[in-house]
């Protein structure tokens, strides 16, 4: 294995997105993103990546850029976290509806106020509704490879839409571990050159975003769920291709221990290693605690979770956002309603916990087991596990 | 390669036959908005690429499923047309770069009403102009937010009414003077800058002739009349805005590599209260308020006489 | 409950008709409610609006389909667009022509019942100007009651303050020259019409959509450049259409290059033609011809 190198998450990813040949980069810098969007500006500034590195002045221009490189044809891509993701709300969703397939790193961060740089999901949960693709890395090795794979379920003819790699900001962003890079030509057999379904283009004119009333909207919505519902079948493809090639093999959802597991905990992104070894030690302590973890987040992947869960007397999830005023968050409210009419319903309980950086450790994983293996009760649907009471 | 864009000077004999723009639209009667875009495109020709601000123009030339459009064209939102635009010239030159276009050399057209480019739109613009993308602007200012029923902007000039600043007790009309976007735009240092009205329609087309034909930014300010939100009858239209430069209200001019070139200004201007007086929307002015409209007429003129007679 | 439509013309005043007449019904002490139908259509196009009236409370949010009444501002759009679209059989159509258009009535005197008023002249001699939405509601309170020319006073003072009483004298004018045409002898049950099945709301939505979603453009892009030339805008006009003195034009070109809509075009003989089917109506061309060869003039509309 020579091309296992230590090497800094963002970095690799950047390194990922140079290998796919991406012809526009559009960005705006913001903690903990900058690492990302600064390595591109490099490989390009040394004439390593031939693209067009477009310094824009916000991230709702980067994104706007993006879209307008992927309309004329270009592969493009932008990065950002927290606020910047914010500031791009109103585009995202004209991204997914004209069906533009750009790929976009978030490096996942708690948004203002007050203002706090480190990791949580309260950034992408309020885009979830945005219609893209939405992936979450649980190490440096999958979200490098996640970028790859994004551009190529992105372009596919069966979807065309955009993708979003999720990846916590510092705790993986930031760290520096073993990864396994690709070849440029291996990338270039995997990921085939991009091939536009429609561009902007004076030999061929259309009209791009246009207005559309009351007698067609129903129907680019239709279009559009069903290219986002479709785009879970060709991941699983390329995932399968992907394996062939590297070695390596990805699932929407993946299991651990959850064989006869009582409690089955349900993460997503990086906090997932530490939960894999917190199950490891409590089964040591005879526990039967298992793990499954939510990879792909849109589409939900539906079926799979529930095949995944099915034997678990007790649910427990971690949602790393808090959704005011609601029935829980965002993860628990989808297990719930995925649960709601089958036959036989575990029971979901959910905490709250990990918002704006808050250390998650191996802790505070045996503490949710044990609250739910208890039975404590929930006063609304979830408990906030780390919040300080008098 | 072939230039995207035609050098000839238009005129009458020499006007092109091309038409970007299909019949059929939903402008209302007599709107000076598309027909200002109308003369822009006749002049650029078929290899361009424009992007368009949400505005009056888009609504419509693009009701689904039909388009007025007969070059590619692209809308986004309201306040990111440069943006959006600056992602189309990085793509253009990098597929160029890599031998990936097929057809021949293209110009980006980006456009805007006065709201998509002075005020929501200002800094994807701002940020657009400064990077220095190879594009020209037209901006297309008919002094209000039109599309959403005549409310005030940057660009509503001091004692309009609109929607939103109407004629109360209190304030009647516009308290505020026009934004000098142009000026704004000027700062930036970019190659070419003109100001242009349908009432000159052949001037108006060779400035974004002009303009298209420089490598980097150009900026087209179009003052576009708007019947429905001027309250003029339709018909005078073109005569209004003839009057916004015979009065020296809207004075012609370009900035070309930082030089002020002023449009021949003509001996004797009117008095800006035949412009003024021509339109329901200032109607309500007293004398004291044309007198003080005549001022400011006056002043921003010599201004722009003396940025002119500099070297 | 009574179901009202308005026709008029972009600018027109026809949401403003519906608007006030709804406040009138609700000091009434009624329940009303006057929605206008938003497209993307400007200033000169055909538009509609709609209003209900009932002495309940109304629970409908809905676009009024059959109308009981359907009020017709402007008298160009007669021939324009099916103004009798839904209206219930026995239905009122209240109508503004002048006497000499009154022909245009035939097709519609044995179906429904009709109030005829020239509200454009009425407008004129009150207030002006040929804005007849406050006339017409003076045309359909004689035809239809609703409220009273009283009730109407307050909404109109707070619509229109210091031009108020012009066009409350446009009400007043047009309610008394309104005429009712003999209401046709109620359809014997044989002649009733046949009613309609109603179709699946499947079918509906069918007939409706345009397109079904797998055969729209991805992302609903438009492919078919300059498409809009199928819609034609020559009735949008009003006003008159530019008619050209041969004689005095010189070819110059003036009247194509200022023409918003393309409807003045060289013919492949350097002459220039008129395009019925896209003239707004605008009047530009004639303003702005530098020899006078164009007016503006009114048009028959049997053309
Ligand atoms: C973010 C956002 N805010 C508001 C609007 C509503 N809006 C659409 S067009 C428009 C005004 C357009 O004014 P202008 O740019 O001057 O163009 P005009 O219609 O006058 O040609 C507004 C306010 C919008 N589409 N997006
Ligand atoms: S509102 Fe004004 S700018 Fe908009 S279409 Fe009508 S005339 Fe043109
Ligand atoms: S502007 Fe007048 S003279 Fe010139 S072509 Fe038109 S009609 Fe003829
Ligand atoms: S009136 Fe004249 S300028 Fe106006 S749309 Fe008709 S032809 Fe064109
Ligand atoms: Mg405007």
């Amino acid at each position: 294995m020579s091309n296992r190198v230590g090497i800094e998450v963002s970095i690799a990813v950047a390194e990922a997105v140079g290998l796919c040949d991406v012809d526009v980069v559009a960005a705006y810098p913001i903690t903990p993103q900058t690492h990302i969007v600064e390595h591109l500006a490099d490989l390009v500034a040394e004439g390593k990546l031939n693209a067009e590195y477009i310094a824009v002045e916000s991230e709702h221009s980067a994104i706007s850029a993006v879209m307008g490189a992927s309309a004329t044809g270009g592969r493009a891509f932008t990065a950002t976290a927290s606020q910047g993701l914010a500031l791009m709300h109103e585009i995202l969703f004209a991204v997914s509806s004209l069906r533009l397939p750009v790929v976009m790193a978030v490096a996942n961060r708690a948004v203002s106020a007050p203002i706090n740089i480190w990791a949580d999901l309260s950034d992408v949960m309020p885009q979830r509704d945005t219609g893209w693709v939405q992936l979450f890395a649980e190490n440096g090795q999958e979200a490098y490879d996640l970028m790859v794979q994004a551009f190529r379920l992105a372009e596919d003819h069966r979807v065309l839409l955009p993708v979003m790699v999720n990846l916590d900001g510092f705790t993986l962003s930031h760290m520096i571990e073993p990864i396994t890079m690709m070849e440029r030509n291996e990338v270039r057999r995997f990921l085939p050159p991009i091939e536009p379904a429609r561009l902007l283009d004076p030999d061929h004119p259309r009209s791009i975003g246009p207005f559309g009333a009351q007698d067609v909207y129903t129907e680019a919505k239709m279009q559009q769920e069903m290219a986002l519902l479709r785009s879970q079948e060709v991941m699983e493809e390329i995932w399968q291709d992907f394996e062939a090639q590297f070695g390596r093999r990805y699932h929407a959802v993946e299991s651990y221990r959850t064989g006869d597991a009582e409690v089955v905990l349900v993460t997503m992104g990086a906090v997932s290693e530490t939960a894999r070894a917190a199950v490891d030690e409590m089964r040591a302590q005879g526990i039967a605690v298992g793990l499954v973890r939510i990879r792909m987040w849109r589409p939900l992947p539906q079926e799979e979770l529930r095949q995944a869960l099915e034997g678990a007397k007790v649910v427990a999830v971690l949602d790393r956002m808090l959704t005011p005023g609601g029935t829980g968050g965002p993860v628990g409210e989808a297990l719930r309603s995925i649960f709601y009419d089958a036959p036989v319903r575990p029971r979901i309980y959910e905490v709250v916990a990990g918002l704006g950086g808050r250390e998650i450790n191996r802790r505070t994983f045996k503490e949710i087991v044990r609250q739910a293996l208890a039975g404590q009760e929930q006063v609304r649907q979830f408990t906030f596990l780390d919040v300080r009471c008098a | 390669m072939e230039a995207a864009i035609d050098t000839q000077k238009i005129s009458m004999k020499n006007l092109p036959a091309f038409e970007a723009l299909a019949s059929g639209h939903r402008a209302c009667q007599g709107c000076g908005e598309v027909l200002a875009m109308r003369l822009a495109m006749k002049a650029l020709g078929e290899r361009i690429i424009v992007v368009s601000a949400t505005g009056c123009m888009e609504v419509i030339t693009t009701p689904y499923p039909q388009t007025s459009w007969l070059v590619p064209w692209m809308h986004v939102a309201f306040e990111n047309a440069s943006a959006v635009g600056s992602g189309v010239a990085g793509a253009l030159l990098a597929l160029a770069r890599k031998g990936r276009l097929a057809g021949g050399d293209t110009k980006i057209v980006i456009m805007g009403g006065d709201g998509g480019t002075s005020d929501i739109g200002m800094q994807s613009l701002s940020g657009a102009l400064e990077r220095g993308h190879d594009f020209v602007y037209l901006c297309f200012d008919n002094e209000a937010y039109m599309n959403t029923g005549i409310q005030r902007s940057s660009a509503t000039p001091r004692c309009a009414w609109t929607t939103t600043c109407p004629l109360g007790e209190e304030h009647p009309g516009k308290q505020e003077a026009k934004k000098d976007l142009v000026g704004i735009v000027e700062k930036h240092h970019i190659p070419y800058l003109a100001t242009a009205t349908p009432a000159y329609p052949f001037d108006l087309m060779n400035k974004v002739r002009r303009g298209a034909q420089v490598k980097g930014p150009a900026f087209i300010h179009v003052l576009a009349p708007c019947p429905t939100g001027w309250r003029i009858p339709t018909q005078e239209v073109i005569k209004v805005a003839r009057l916004a430069v015979q009065t020296r209200d809207y004075p012609l001019y370009e900035v070309v590599n930082g030089k002020y070139i002023l449009g021949k200004p003509g001996k004797n201007p009117k008095p800006v209260a035949e412009y003024l007086k021509a339109q329901g929307r200032f109607k309500h002015l007293s004398e004291n308020d044309l007198a003080a409209m005549q001022q400011e007429v006056d002043e921003r003129f010599a201004q722009l006489q003396w940025l002119a007679s500099r070297p | 409950m009574m179901e009202i439509r308005f026709h008029g013309r972009g600018g027109q005043g026809a949401v403003t008709a519906a608007e006030l007449m709804a406040q009138a019904a609700i000091l009434d002490g009624k329940y009303a409610q006057a929605f206008p139908n938003f497209g993307p259509e400007r200033r000169g196009a055909p538009v509609t609006a709609f209003l209900r009236v009932s002495d309940q409370p109304i629970y409908l949010r809905e676009k009024i389909e059959s109308p009981d009444t359907v009020v017709v501002l402007d008298p160009t759009l007669i021939d324009l667009v099916n103004v009798a679209d839904g209206l219930k059989p026995g239905g009122m159509l209240v109508m503004n022509l002048a006497a000499s258009g009154r022909g245009a009535l035939a097709k519609y005197g044995d179906q429904f019942q009709v109030a005829v008023v020239d509200a454009s002249r009425i407008a004129v001699e009150t207030i002006g100007i040929p804005v007849t939405n406050t006339a017409i509601l003076g045309s359909l309170i004689k035809a239809c009651g609703i409220t009273s020319l009283k009730t109407m006073e307050g909404p109109m003072e707070r619509r229109f303050g210091r031009l108020a009483a012009k066009n409350l004298l446009a009400l007043q004018r047009a309610f008394e020259e309104t005429e009712v045409l003999a209401a046709p002898a109620a359809p014997s049950p044989a002649d009733a019409p046949v009613v309609q099945e109603p179709c699946t709301y499947a079918e509906l939505l069918q007939r409706e959509a345009l397109l079904v979603w797998d055969q729209l453009q991805i992302g609903c892009d438009i492919d078919r450049p300059g498409s809009t030339a199928a819609f034609h805008t020559g009735n949008w006009r009003s006003a008159g259409r530019p008619f050209i003195d041969r004689d005095k034009c010189i070819s110059c070109g003036f009247c194509h290059v200022y023409c918003p809509d393309l409807a003045m075009n060289f013919t492949d003989d350097g002459a220039i033609e008129w395009d019925h089917r896209y003239c707004k109506g605008c009047g530009i061309c004639a303003e702005e011809c530098p020899k006078g060869a164009i007016s503006m003039r009114e048009e028959s509309h049997e053309q």
